[in-house]
């Protein structure tokens, strides 16, 4: 039914849901009217809808071109595979989010564990841990072209994990911070905190 | 949190900077006060620049092309997603096996028939070498007599045995080097030379 009339749906709020989130429930409907060749082609518009946000972040948090494809891949075939439990009401965008932010921290514990006999992990003298560098290159040195384009990046790398993922969500996730307190699973006031204090030590970062 | 005067603090121009968040008199100062607005334009400034870099980075890393093959990838895997695996034939085989038991198994009836017979002639020769050694070994013994020859032809194996070590050895070498040293090249083979001997040590 949602499949033919995607107009029709509401988030909780009575406001009006977004072209990825009709997507969405058209895909689960159709998938669970057992139509799954047309599931595929609605979903491939949703994966196209969506696929620059999410590689956009997948890339800023990831910082490995090749992880960040991966993760990407792995967080759209997880949609598809899960939509029976996609809820209608609930913004695709948060959702997507939440299961892509998730499979970005495991491919960066299972990078880390990878890593961690060859490459030490370095601390900047304030205690926050580093990433260690890629290890095919080093996005910031190789694909941003200016100076500072380079700075910025590397400041928001030094940002606590808590603090770069809420600032990575609002600022190259484009999500509002009621949608990234959903997506984290905390307050807004939290996000609000969180943001605040990453956008402080980042003017920190880039004054010295 | 860091309140200056009536000024705005650092949190709430950050907030205006996000999304505007904020109440009328607040708003209000910020459109009055020079330095609260300088403020904003600042953040603002900073959080437009992380935006350009970092979507600056990712574009770079995924050009269109690439987001396309990552399309074709995600669908290519949703089609795949719940399909038995396939079973691939070794490599370099170009033709698929037929099953085993449809299979004809002449070879391996060879098989077993060659492991089989070559288990019974090594048996065989396991016995005929065994009767045959103790002969082979009083050959070489009456060859070594026989060599001695020249410092008495009553000399027996006994008396051999009587000499030491080292003199034993040097009977050997003289032998060797004599007439009938054919039999004893395997002895001279096995048994160090006394200059290695005390090289050793």
């Amino acid at each position: 039914m949602s499949a033919l009339t995607p107009q029709t749906h509401r988030s909780s709020g009575n406001a009006p849901l977004t072209r990825a989130s009709e997507l969405a429930a058209d895909v689960k409907a159709l998938m669970a009217a057992g139509d799954r060749d047309r599931a595929c082609a609605r979903f491939e518009e949703l994966v196209a809808q969506q696929q620059r946000r999410a590689v956009r972040i997948a890339y800023h948090y990831l910082r490995d071109a090749h992880d960040a494809d991966e993760a990407v891949q792995d967080a759209f075939v997880k949609v598809f595979t899960h939509i029976g439990s996609y809820r209608e009401d609930y913004p695709f965008e948060v959702w997507f989010t939440r299961i892509l932010v998730n499979g970005c921290l495991d491919l960066r514990k299972a990078r880390a564990r990878r890593l961690r006999w060859s490459v030490p992990m370095t601390t900047t003298p304030d205690g926050v841990q580093v990433d260690p560098p890629s290890p095919d290159r080093g996005p910031e040195a190789s694909l941003l072209s200016g100076a500072r384009g380079k700075e910025i990046t590397a400041a928001v790398a030094r940002l606590p994990e808590r603090q770069r993922t809420v600032f990575t969500l609002c600022q190259i996730g484009e999500l509002s911070t009621s949608e990234v307190s959903q997506s984290l699973g905390l307050s807004e006031a939290t996000v609000r905190v969180h943001l605040f204090r990453a956008v402080r030590k980042l003017r920190q970062l880039l004054e010295r | 949190m860091f309140i200056r005067s009536r000024h705005l603090a650092d949190d709430r121009i950050v907030d205006a900077c996000l999304d505007g968040a904020l109440s009328a008199s607040e708003a209000g100062h910020l459109d009055a006060c020079p330095g609260c607005d300088a403020r904003r334009a600042e953040f603002s400034r900073l959080l437009m620049d992380v935006s350009v870099a970092a979507a600056e980075g990712a574009d770079e890393a995924f050009p269109e092309a690439r987001l396309t093959r990552q399309r074709s990838r995600i669908m290519q895997r949703l089609v795949q997603h719940g399909q038995p695996g396939r079973l691939l034939a070794f490599p370099g085989s170009a033709i698929e096996p037929a099953p085993l038991s449809a299979r004809p198994r002449p070879a391996t009836r060879w098989i077993a028939a060659a492991a089989a017979a070559g288990l019974a002639l090594g048996l065989l020769a396991g016995h005929l070498t065994d009767r045959l050694t103790p002969a082979n070994s009083r050959r070489a013994s009456q060859a070594v007599l026989r060599s001695l020859g020249d410092t008495g032809s009553a000399q027996s194996v006994g008396t051999v045995r009587q000499l030491s070590e080292e003199e034993f050895l040097s009977e050997l070498d003289a032998a060797v080097s004599g007439v009938g040293s054919d039999a004893l090249r395997p002895f001279d083979a096995l048994t160090p030379r006394i200059s290695e001997v005390a090289l050793r040590e």
